[in-house]
Order: C-alpha cells, then sequence, then structure tokens
C-alpha cells in the first residue's frame, strides 16, 4: 500500500480506531499500542477490502481482538491510568460521564462505545463481532443500569 | 448517551501516533512491536484446567407391576456418548452379544469400574457439528503463523454463532430461576451446596412432555411458559445456545429416558419422539429391577460427566414397576481466560462454619470485573470462551450467604439478571485471594419441588402420565439432583480486608481492593443464555 494512500486510511479511519481503543483499555499508552497493531495489520490487508463497510467492520473487529490479548499478557499489571478526560480532549462538561463509562467493566464499555458512539445496531455489534445477539442486548442492557447507578438517577437523556 | 456521545467527539488521535504508524509502515524491517512482542505472534500461556463441574438430575417414575421378566438373551449396547453420531440401533435387537466392561469412554481421568451392563438403545442423538477452537500452539511463532490463528478463530465464532438462538434466556427462566436456587440452596445451610439450574430446567422439561392435566400445569408454571409447544422451543434453544465441544470448552447438556422392556408397546411414540427430536434425549429400553440396566444408566451418567459423580451414580437403581426414568447431566469444563501462578499458592485458614480448617488458596493481583452490593463484594472470572464466567460473592461481615440468599438484589446479580440500583461494577485492580474448590452435594428435589407448589406428580393418586403411556399409576418415585464444581488454579497473596463500605461508594481509582474469600461465600456459573449453568454455596472448599 503506498505511502499516500496509508496516510489517507489513517485520516479517515484513525479516529474511529483511536476512539475505540480508548474504550477497551481505559489507558492511553495501551491504546497507542492497539491503535499501532491494528493500522500495521490494516495494511498489510489492504487487498482484501472491498468496501468501506468491510473496512469499518475490519477495523473494529480487529482493535476490539487486538486489546483482548493486552488484558491477558503479563504486562497488563501496568496501571498507567487513563489521562484526565480533558488531556484527551473531552470538554470539560462530558468528562464526568466519560470517566463513568470508562469505569465500567471492559466488555460493557465496548458495546456502549459502538452502539452509542458508532451508531452500530445490536445485530451490527452482534456481526463484527461474532457475538450472539442476545448477549449483545444484554450486555448493554447491564452497561447502562450499571451506568445509572454510578451517575446516580439520572435519566437517559443526559446520557 | 447522547452526552457521551459530545464527549468522545472532542477525542482526536494525537498527530505523533499518526506520523509514528505512517513511518513504522514505512520500514521494511520486522513489524512493530510493542513492548508485549505481540507482534510476532503471541506467548502460550499454561492452560490450567480451571472449572470442571457436572451435575446430573434423575427422575424415576415407578408405576404398576408389569410382568416381572426372568434374566433374558443378553442384550447389550453401549449407552451413548456424546461424538459424532454412531450407526443406528435397531430397537429389538435380538443377537447376543458380549457386554462391555472397560470404562466408558473419553474418561481417562478415573478408573471406572462398570458392571456388566444391558440395555437397548432405541436411537442415536446427533449433536451439532462443531468447529474446533484454534490452538495456539499448531501455529508457527510468525506473523503467517498469527495471521492464520485469526482467520480460523473467527472461522470458529461463526460456527458458534450460527448454532445460538441469539436469544437471551433470562427473563423467561427469571421466575424459575429465583424460586429454585433460593428454596435448593437453602436447604443445605451450612454445608456446601451446589445446584444446577439448567440441568434441571432441562430435566422438568422432559418430565412435561410426559405428563398431562394438572401434572404437567403445575411444571408449566413452575418452568415459567404458557404451553408446550413454547416450552419445548425454549428448551431446544437453551441447549443449542449452550452447547459447546470445540476443543476450548465442554459444555454439554446430555438427556436420557429409560424405559421399562415390560411395557414395550405401551408408551407413546409421538412423546418419545418428540422427547428425542426436541431436547436431544437419548432413549433406553432394559430390564428394570435388574442390576445389569442399573449397571446402564450408571455408566451414561458416569460417561456423561466423565467421572465426576460416581459418589452418587454408585447408589441408583430403577425399580421394577418402572414406567420411566428421566436422567440428564450437564458437564462443564472451561480454562481461565488467565490463569493463576501455581507458584504463588499458599495454604491458609478457611472459617467453615464448623471451625477453621487450613486449605489452598490461589492468589491473582490484576485488574478486574469488581462489585459492591449493599452487602456484598463480587468479582467476576472469565472463562478463555468468554460467553462464560464465573461469579464469585463474598457476603459482607456480619452477612451470611443465607441472607444474600433471601436478598433480592444480590440474587439478581449473582444468577446474571437484571442490575439492580444498589449495584455498582467496576474494572478495578482487585488483590484477590480463593481457595481452591472441589464442592459437591445431593439433593433431594422432591421436598423443594413440592415447596415450589410442584406435587400432583409425586402422589400415585394425582400423578397424570396419560402423555406418555396408559400405565395405571405412574408417579415420580425418585427425584435426585447431584452436582459438583471444582475450582483449580494458583495465586499469590492473602490481605486482609480493609474495604469500607457504604451504599454505592465506589473505590478510588488506582487503589488496589483486596477480597478474600476465606469464609463461605457464594458462586455462580454463567454462559451464553443468560441461564447459570451452576450455582453454589461454598462453605467448607476442600469438602472435607
Amino acid at each position: 500500500m503506498q505511502q499516500d494512500h496509508r496516510a489517507k486510511a489513517v485520516e479517515q479511519w484513525g479516529d474511529m480506531v483511536w476512539r475505540l481503543a480508548l474504550a477497551r483499555t481505559a489507558n492511553v499508552q495501551d491504546a497507542e499500542d492497539v491503535f499501532q497493531e491494528v493500522f500495521l495489520r490494516f495494511f498489510r490487508n489492504e487487498q482484501k477490502f472491498e468496501t468501506d463497510e468491510h473496512r469499518k467492520a475490519w477495523l473494529i473487529r480487529c482493535t476490539v481482538n487486538r486489546s483482548k490479548s493486552l488484558f491477558a499478557s503479563p504486562w497488563q499489571k501496568r496501571t498507567v491510568p487513563l489521562e484526565t478526560a480533558a488531556e484527551i480532549g473531552v470538554e470539560d462538561e462530558y468528562s464526568e460521564v466519560y470517566s463513568a463509562v470508562l469505569s465500567l467493566p471492559a466488555k460493557y464499555r465496548t458495546v456502549i462505545h459502538l452502539h452509542y458512539y458508532e451508531d452500530l445496531s445490536v445485530a451490527e455489534i452482534a456481526q463484527t463481532l461474532h457475538m450472539a445477539e442476545g448477549t449483545v442486548k444484554s450486555q448493554l442492557s447491564r452497561g447502562r443500569a450499571l451506568l445509572q447507578n454510578i451517575l446516580k438517577g439520572d435519566t437517559d437523556a443526559s446520557l | 448517551m447522547h452526552r457521551y456521545k459530545k464527549a468522545v467527539d472532542g477525542i482526536h488521535v494525537p498527530d505523533e501516533l499518526k506520523q509514528k504508524v505512517l513511518q513504522q509502515a514505512e520500514q521494511t524491517a520486522k513489524p512493530a512491536k510493542s513492548i508485549k512482542g505481540t507482534a510476532s505472534g503471541y506467548r502460550l500461556w499454561r492452560w490450567q484446567p480451571v472449572a470442571v463441574a457436572a451435575c446430573l438430575v434423575v427422575l424415576l417414575v415407578g408405576g404398576a407391576i408389569g410382568l416381572i421378566r426372568g434374566l433374558q438373551d443378553s442384550q447389550s449396547a453401549n449407552p451413548e456418548t456424546n461424538n459424532a453420531p454412531p450407526p443406528p440401533v435397531a430397537a429389538s435387537n435380538e443377537a447376543p452379544s458380549n457386554m462391555p466392561t472397560s470404562a466408558p469412554q473419553g474418561d481417562s481421568s478415573n478408573d471406572v469400574e462398570t458392571a456388566p451392563y444391558t440395555a437397548v438403545a432405541l436411537n442415536t442423538v446427533s449433536y451439532p457439528t462443531m468447529v474446533q477452537h484454534p490452538n495456539k500452539a499448531d501455529y508457527s511463532d510468525d506473523q503467517t503463523g498469527y495471521d492464520a490463528y485469526l482467520e480460523d478463530l473467527h472461522t470458529w465464532q461463526e460456527n458458534i454463532e450460527e448454532l445460538s438462538s441469539g436469544q437471551d434466556y433470562t427473563e423467561p427462566l427469571s421466575g424459575f430461576l429465583f424460586s429454585t436456587t433460593q428454596e435448593f440452596l437453602s436447604q443445605t445451610e451450612g454445608q456446601n451446596t451446589v445446584y444446577s439450574p439448567l440441568n434441571l430446567y432441562m430435566a422438568l422439561s422432559m418430565l412435561a412432555e410426559t405428563t398431562a392435566g394438572d401434572s404437567q400445569a403445575e411444571l408449566l408454571n413452575l418452568l415459567g411458559t404458557l404451553n408446550l409447544e413454547e416450552l419445548r422451543e425454549l428448551t431446544k434453544g437453551l441447549w443449542l445456545t449452550n452447547y459447546r465441544a470445540d476443543g476450548q470448552t465442554d459444555a454439554v447438556l446430555a438427556n436420557s429416558l429409560w424405559l421399562n422392556e415390560t411395557l414395550q408397546g405401551k408408551y407413546n411414540e409421538s412423546t418419545l419422539q418428540t422427547l428425542a427430536e426436541d431436547h436431544y434425549a437419548s432413549l433406553f429400553e432394559g430390564p428394570a429391577g435388574d442390576p445389569a440396566y442399573d449397571a446402564a444408566l450408571q455408566a451414561w451418567l458416569n460417561n456423561q460427566t466423565h467421572g465426576l459423580l460416581q459418589d452418587y451414580t454408585d447408589g441408583l437403581s430403577m425399580p421394577e414397576d418402572l414406567t420411566i426414568g428421566l436422567a440428564s447431566a450437564i458437564y462443564f469444563r472451561a480454562n481461565w481466560s488467565i490463569p493463576f501462578e501455581e507458584s504463588e499458592t499458599t495454604p491458609d485458614i478457611f472459617h467453615t462454619p464448623t471451625g477453621d480448617i487450613q486449605t489452598d488458596f490461589m492468589h491473582a493481583a490484576r485488574s478486574m470485573e469488581y462489585t459492591r452490593g449493599s452487602n456484598f463484594s463480587s468479582v467476576s472470572l472469565q472463562y478463555e470462551d468468554t460467553d462464560y464466567s464465573m461469579l464469585l460473592m463474598l457476603p459482607d461481615e456480619g452477612i451470611s450467604t443465607a441472607d444474600l440468599l433471601a436478598d433480592p438484589d444480590a440474587m439478581s446479580y449473582l444468577l446474571g439478571s437484571s442490575i439492580p440500583s444498589s449495584i455498582q461494577s467496576q474494572e478495578s485492580e482487585v488483590v484477590l485471594s480463593l481457595p481452591k474448590f472441589d464442592v459437591s452435594s445431593q439433593l433431594d428435589l422432591q421436598k423443594g419441588l413440592q415447596a415450589l407448589r410442584v406435587s400432583a406428580i409425586f402422589d400415585p393418586d394425582t400423578a397424570d402420565f396419560s402423555s406418555l403411556t396408559d400405565t395405571p399409576e405412574a408417579f415420580v418415585d425418585q427425584c435426585i439432583h447431584a452436582a459438583r464444581v471444582i475450582a483449580n488454579e494458583t495465586q499469590t497473596e492473602a490481605a486482609a480486608f480493609t474495604w469500607i463500605t457504604a451504599p454505592g461508594a465506589a473505590p478510588e481509582q488506582g487503589t488496589p481492593i483486596v477480597l478474600t474469600l476465606d469464609r463461605p461465600f457464594l458462586f455462580s456459573i454463567l454462559g451464553p443464555a443468560g441461564v447459570p449453568l451452576f450455582v453454589g454455596t461454598v462453605c467448607n472448599p476442600s469438602n472435607s
């Protein structure tokens, strides 16, 4: 893949991968590692992709899978915490809800981010991550319930 | 979630990171390695078999005595194992043959001495074929190997996706889950108790097929369905969604029916067929009352449960006037996603209800899903197949496991049901000390079921088995549920428990939470269908 194509790909998909990697790892350094791995792998596999839809699904799945193996490595004891939300670009008035989502257990963070930020439907999430739809549904609803407990009584509208 | 969206909108990938990636791609040298070295393959972790669990439910229905047959020509067949379907066995196999006396298949860990047994298999149940989970050791330790592994991993995931019904069964089964768990785990207070809701559901579902009138109505009521058709669909979906036999995880629900050969011709064929097709049940026929037939039942159960429940199967026998026996087994085996370090297991004190004992504790210090309720702490440990997890729930000081069993919020969480408002979960650094445990129990279901208003089936005057047979006076004679869960790994450190609770209080970021399970606790094993495979209390981890 030519360098200018690669640069274009990073421009087009970079934010999506970065934001998902942060949601998955809740840790800037880990998210950086994931970001690099995902794109290097993406560049190597460019010839496989026909549509942007395909690319998007592949990138999401890859980001989720790459951050999975981080959890299981001996290095996951590294506890560099997520810098305050402001440092990564979150506006102050939204930092409470952002921190709340990122404090949730990993599996809930993932589906919440994909559903509420990337606007994927339950079926799309299930298909992309090779999960059962029932599992996605239940993780979404449990994640929201946990979030509401943390944010104490805020309605869905304020999330 | 509109605010979350706005929050994330502000986040952009830093320019330096973009540049870094583009530079690395330019290089023709080895792919960029993170500190972890994951780019060139992946490490082979030591797999410790972590959870092994088995459970069986046996229901024996006695009835009017048919003619007692004397010893007949030995007709024999192997009780079915649950792999590729063997060639069909004819129903009336006249040819005498030697009865196998070797240990059941697939059971290398226990030497199961089986008595000669006799039974005729009336059908073969074919379980779905399952793509095997790729084994990392089979792939080369480089980029090509890793890519190939990922490909095969996706194939495996797609296969599971196909089999699963995609439904979450938590809601339809929640009434059943709550009432049965509270009833059965309360029966043996102060002692280890293990119970499989999923297994019981399957067994009672089969039973519902064979009954009619009030007998059936009471069962349907407990199972939470309006009619038999709905139940059948639910059961089949549950069975398929839970099924795993992919070389990485074993989760199999095995059902069987044991008929009395003296009643041959008196069973409703269509009911038998439904049981075989919709409940994946193996049907056997033999001389009820003959120890050789008992031996066949025991062998089938031991085979399905990999020898784990021999202590409980040994005593099983079918009465001469048997109408039908229902045997249902569940077997589960999975590795932890992250094993405990064997070198860090140390003996320590566990406070059982009857005194302190010394037992091996495993230790882990890492990031985990940690939950606080109003009167308990809990962690969730994942298995390699992330559809499965074990929940460990420790009552606060001064609270008993019985208190938690009576607490709807705690139960809701333990059973994988809805999240009540009193609960907070976070990904936290946890220092966990967990005893290795091997707990088992046998429950008399009759008492519990009667307390749950299933009683007609136990009384010869009221039991109605007309869907199965016209044999009068059939009723449920024995109703046993036995289960065992073994959890092992090893781990690091026990420390004093200093968690101070306030409802909803969350730990400060960065402060490790210490969770030491050195007094009676609850656990559950949750699976993909939203229905727990096992629930139990550990009062004495070494069952001594």
